[in-house]
């Protein structure tokens, strides 16, 4: 990154919601200074369906966000969802060159090289190529195995990649507001970098992102991810889940999820009911606490048990320390916490922003957007020593100006 | 993170994504803000090529038309000339010092040239001249103020009176009021005129210490400052003595070393017991010497006043000829026709002479009397 003062907006677009937080990178510090939001249309499960109606809100959410801060944004970091992601991981090991054994940049480059050189399917793209540590004959390496004495040097990488069409389709969106897209960064690595620490992440930690049509899952490992996943499965399926159990309107299961939903049912809850409104009005109901109960409860244990199973032999309790933490705008659902760890027989929690970001934005529903800048940052400043941006020409440079 | 590309086949990332947007897909948000990019590349391109126009016109035009530029600028011939001084000189005299050709376009005026003319007039300190198009001069001069003056005789020429500034320089001074004039003083001997290679006259050494005396004397000595009509410098080097001479007093020696206020409180003490020291009115005070501190020796004449400076046209230095004021029959018992010979201490003199006969130095505590009371001693002395 140049040490100019950059204007980064992060975009989520999400199946609820859109949010775009801007924020002003002076080359050593971040401040989030804009924040706009949409409700999100022509977005079904993370993908975008319907270009128009996706532009004009996402195209609302970053007008209001520049606004918001002021300034008008310089690119975008545009987080990434949706059932088309996904993940395999591909390990290539090579025989040290030198006749003394000693790792060189170039033995680094050939089995990093090789590692990521694999062909995907007709229609499939790349969007991270995610590096687990070197191994040299056999021993783990946390950091550069350069200059160390090996014989045979490993790396894996897990490669997320996804369907080229629905990555474009975001893409354009995005650049239907004339905005470049600098970075674009899978949801679930962008809400686990913010609501996970270093420390966590060496000691194994799973991140459960659960959104309204998504639930994007990390796991970490080593002091980075190891494995990602998206589960088409999210907090709208419980609101549509209530709303076939209890034949309501989708607008009044989300609310009743939102005031009695529980993702264990709770002890006392036998015998109790809730009304639908509570200001007794025509066609206000009750219903049994309970089934409520049960019906949330079924859905979340449920998600969890697919990211369980999806995780399958790669996730033990015993390399998992830091326990599951979660986020999104479902893991506000009480009991969620409770309902993670039965599942995973590990310690959960709610993830939490740092505490330098603003209160207003500690909301689990802003991790991912939060996550985005924190981590399209990181990642950018990883990549730029090993692939440098062709230097501006003359003209460019000085067109910047204006 | 690593993309690992290199010189493997890389598969397909979505960088590889064209990011292009046709104008029609955009929203209108988003068409406004390409419409802006546009249009602040075309304003770029705009600015950079008039600025590429203008240079390449404006070379051309110092090339192969220079008149052209003048032009441009809408200079007028000079009309007007504004004098901003802190002296004496008029705009008249400005004006025809600088003596610029009539008509002449501001434009074409060389400054330079003008501030060369006008501080070649020793009397002109500073000069500085701007243009305020399309019509004006604007002349703003620092003055030099003389303190004395000199009569100088260069060769065949006349005789011609200058003036000494207070840093030395020697000019001939244009607007000063006749009686400012009159009131200073010449400066008689110890003065070496050398000429410049320009054919100018070097600045004075020294002069700073007489401007110095002379304030003193203008400003605080009172009528004392007529006595000031001739002042030999030839003393001022070897000795540090600055000597004076007029119609009433024939010789005052000023120590240069001491301090003047307290050397001119001396004389003007002396010249209130002037009826006690001279033996008859008319006789003049021949010599007044007032560097050797709180002793001041006093040399009475007995010759009346009007003998003793006769030289009505005033001194002159130069190569030619070199008058000595003062010069006159009658003269004191203690020398004054050229500089005095520098006595010894009062008391190693055996005190001031009066009428030839030594007066008997004090004999004083070093810090007992004050210097007045220190002179009255002398004088009461003189009367037993």
């Amino acid at each position: 990154m140049s040490s100019k003062t950059s204007f980064i907006g992060a975009v989520e677009i999400g199946t609820s919601k859109t949010s775009v937080l801007v924020g002003e990178y002076t080359g050593r510090e971040l401040a989030i200074i804009g924040y706009g939001e949409c409700p999100s249309r022509g977005v079904v499960k993370g993908t975008v369906v319907d270009y128009k109606a996706a532009s004009e809100c996402a195209h609302h959410a970053l007008e209001s966000a520049e606004q918001s801060a002021g300034e008008r944004i310089d690119f975008v970091f545009l987080a990434q969802t949706g059932s088309h992601l996904d993940g395999f991981y591909n390990e290539t090991s090579v025989n040290v060159k030198s006749a003394d054994n000693m790792v060189s940049m170039l033995d680094i480059d050939t089995v990093c090289g090789l590692a990521t050189a694999k062909e995907l399917p007709q229609g499939r793209m790349v969007v991270h190529n995610i590096r687990r540590p070197f191994r040299l004959d056999g021993r783990v390496v946390p950091g550069s195995p350069e200059h160390l004495v090996g014989r045979r040097l490993e790396a894996g990488y897990w490669i997320v990649h996804g369907q080229e069409n629905k990555l474009a389709d975001a893409i354009h969106v995005i650049r239907g507001f004339n905005l470049p897209v600098r970075e674009l960064v899978l949801s679930s690595l962008a809400a686990g970098h913010m609501i996970t620490t270093q420390e966590e992440r060496q000691a194994g930690i799973l991140a459960i992102d659960i959104g309204a049509g998504t639930t994007d899952y990390v796991l970490y490992r080593d002091g980075g991810p190891y494995l990602t996943g998206v589960l088409p499965v999210g907090g709208s399926h419980i609101t549509n889940d209530l709303s076939l159990g209890l034949r309501l309107l989708e607008g009044q299961a989300e609310k009743i999820k939102i005031h009695h939903g529980r993702a264990i049912v709770a002890p006392g809850a036998k015998g109790d009911k809730v009304w639908l409104d509570g200001d007794f009005r025509i066609g206000d109901r009750q219903f049994p606490r309970q089934t409520i109960e049960q019906i949330t409860s079924a859905r979340c244990w449920e998600i969890f048990e697919v990211v369980r199973k999806r995780l399958g032999t790669q996730f033990s309790p015993e390399k998992c320390a830091g326990g599951v933490v979660l986020t999104g705008g479902a893991s506000k659902l009480p009991a969620m916490a409770e309902c993670a760890a039965k599942v995973f027989g590990v310690p959960a929690h709610l993830g939490e922003a740092p505490s330098s970001v603003s209160q207003n934005l500690r909301d689990p529903g802003y991790a991912t957007a939060l996550g985005l800048l924190y981590y399209g940052l990181s990642s950018q400043a990883e990549s730029s020593p090993r692939q440098p941006r062709r230097k501006a020409g003359f003209l460019q440079r000085m067109f910047s100006g204006f | 993170m690593d993309d690992g590309k290199g010189t493997f086949p890389s598969t397909r990332s979505w960088r590889d994504i064209p990011q292009e947007v046709k104008p029609r897909a955009m929203s209108k948000t988003g068409r406004k803000r390409h419409s802006m990019e546009i249009a602040k590349v075309v304003c770029g391109i705009l600015f950079i090529a008039a600025a590429a126009w203008g240079t390449v016109a404006l070379v051309n035009a110092f090339e192969y038309h220079p008149q052209k530029i003048a032009k441009a600028t809408q200079s007028g011939p000079l009309r007007k000339l504004t004098l901003n001084t802190d002296g004496v000189l008029s705009r008249d005299w400005v004006l025809r010092t600088l003596s610029i050709a009539p008509k002449a376009s501001l434009m074409e005026v060389d400054l330079d040239v003008l501030q060369q003319r006008l501080l070649a007039s020793g009397q002109i300190r500073m000069a500085l001249l701007s243009k305020s198009f399309p019509d004006t001069l604007n002349v703003t001069l620092t003055e030099r103020a003389p303190v004395a003056r000199i009569r100088v005789q260069d060769g065949d020429r006349p005789l011609r009176e200058l003036f000494v500034a207070r840093d030395g320089v020697v000019f001939e001074g244009e607007g000063f009021e006749q009686r400012f004039v009159e009131e200073l003083p010449f400066l008689t001997e110890g003065v070496r005129l050398v000429r410049t290679k320009s054919g100018g006259i070097a600045p004075i050494p020294g002069m700073e210490v007489v401007s110095d005396l002379l304030t003193k004397a203008r400003y605080e000595g009172g009528q004392l400052y007529s006595l000031f009509k001739y002042i030999s410098l030839s003393r001022l080097e070897s000795d540090g003595e600055i000597e004076v001479r007029s119609p009433e007093c024939e010789g005052l020696v000023f120590n240069t070393r001491d301090d003047f206020f307290r050397q001119i409180a001396y004389l003007d003490y002396i010249f209130g017991m002037r009826d006690a020291l001279q033996p008859s009115p008319e006789a003049p005070l021949a010599r007044i010497d007032l560097s050797h501190g709180r002793s001041v020796p006093v040399t009475i004449s007995r010759k009346p006043t009007a003998t003793v400076a006769s030289s009505a046209t005033g001194p002159r230095v130069g190569a030619a000829a070199t008058t000595r004021p003062g010069q006159a029959p009658g003269k004191p018992q203690v020398a004054s026709n050229g500089p005095a010979p520098r006595p010894a201490s009062p008391t190693a003199q055996g005190g001031a002479q009066v009428n030839g006969r030594p007066l008997q130095a004090p004999t004083r505590p070093s810090n007992a009397l004050p210097a007045f009371q220190n002179f009255q001693r002398n004088t009461t002395q003189r009367e037993l």
